[in-house]
């Protein structure tokens, strides 16, 4: 194989070995870029976005343990936590290849603002108003602080996850009670026209 | 083409794992098209389209067979019209639209099949638009479009927020992970 003559290809072919055996921590040397005052604010859209990720993938795992959640909703709580637990490692990837320091891993809830009064959840009830309340600030989140970024991939990606945040509304929402319209009535704006810069 | 900050995770292969390989050769091999109101058109408008299938899915002539979903006609005809201002916006012109819903066991599986084509629409034009304004449109029209799907799953029985990262149809995800 002959020598990549650019940064780009050299990356490609970093990448073709990916799929195959090698893992991420090996690869990320190779693949960080190097950092500048410009990447600041990528750093300050992803830094809160993973410590919101973590905190989320905590809460449920919290949920799922909690005494009195059984059957297909703890289920639920244990997928949507791994799900959680995805949007935080390629976030975390992200930001590493930027040459950033990581947020330190999340186990334990008191390290957590977002999960204050976690520990005086009671009932089913409490743990589904708890996870839709972290739920609705994740969809807040993606959908007014990745707009303004130039990273085409952190926007593409902010959009995925938050799909999937939106779907976990809906699913928490029908938990509480709610009909399957009131549930996925998801509004966060008035629309381009007044908020084009 | 040097490596830009617009292309961040495929180039760094963030995620890495399964399908994240993927994707990030399928990025680097394609080159990246620069936002302008003329792409801006081209992305709306074929989002215009996928949307206006969505709604029409939801005007079809007995309701009822919608079930509890049928009130999601309001918020996809909302979408076709503001798609129809932000193409204008663009300096462009909306395309005209005459979009049939999915052909389907059932009205609301033929919704839902054609929200996936628009989240798809909506996803491929993420990040790719050239204002802040127009991102954060597709971005909101997404969560909206994600959450009706998720009912409509409900409805038809199916697991209702299947995948970490949702793309609409045969879309992979940009970056697919493993949880640590």
């Amino acid at each position: 194989m002959s020598e990549p003559t650019t940064r780009r290809e050299a990356l490609r072919l970093a990448g073709l070995g990916v799929g195959a055996a090698a893992t991420p921590a090996l690869l990320l040397p190779a693949l960080a870029r190097a950092q500048s005052s410009d990447d600041d604010d990528l750093n300050d859209f992803l830094e809160p976005a993973i410590e919101l990720e973590q905190a989320t993938a905590v809460a449920y795992e919290t949920a799922a343990e909690a005494k009195g959640i059984d059957g297909e909703l703890k289920r639920t709580f244990e997928r949507f936590q791994e799900q959680e637990q995805a949007h935080a490692t390629a976030l975390r990837s992200a930001l590493d290849s930027l040459g950033f320091d990581l947020p330190d891993e999340l186990s334990d809830p008191a390290e957590s603002d977002h999960l204050d009064g976690i520990d005086n959840l009671k009932s089913e009830n409490d743990y589904l108003a708890f996870l839709v309340d972290l739920e609705q600030e994740q969809v807040r989140y993606y959908a007014s602080d990745a707009p303004p970024l130039d990273s085409e991939d952190l926007i593409r990606t902010s959009a995925e996850i938050l799909g999937c945040q939106a779907q976990h509304v809906v699913v928490l929402r029908e938990a509480q009670g709610a009909a399957p319209a009131v549930a996925a009535a998801i509004r966060l704006g008035e629309g381009a026209q007044e908020s084009q810069p | 083409m040097p490596i830009t900050r617009r292309r961040l995770l495929a180039a760094s292969g963030a995620g890495l794992a399964g399908t994240g390989a993927a994707a990030a050769l399928s990025a680097c091999g394609t080159e990246i098209e620069d936002p302008s109101a003329e792409r801006d058109v081209e992305l709306l408008n074929v989002a215009l389209a996928a949307q206006s299938a969505v709604a029409s899915a939801f005007e079809i002539e007995d309701a009822r067979l919608l079930g509890p979903v049928q009130g999601f006609a309001e918020e996809a005809t909302r979408q076709v019209q503001e798609l129809g201002r932000a193409i204008e916006g663009a300096g462009g012109t909306a395309a005209e639209t005459d979009e049939s819903p999915p052909e389907a066991e059932s009205p609301t599986e033929a919704a839902a099949l054609a929200l996936e084509d628009a989240i798809a629409a909506y996803h491929a034009a993420a990040g790719a638009l050239s204002t802040a304004g127009l991102n954060r449109m597709v971005l909101e029209f997404i969560a909206a479009d994600a959450a009706q799907l998720a009912a409509l799953r409900g409805e038809l029985g199916e697991d209702q927020a299947p995948e970490p990262f949702v793309t609409g149809l045969d879309e992979p995800p940009l970056v697919a992970t493993e949880p640590a």
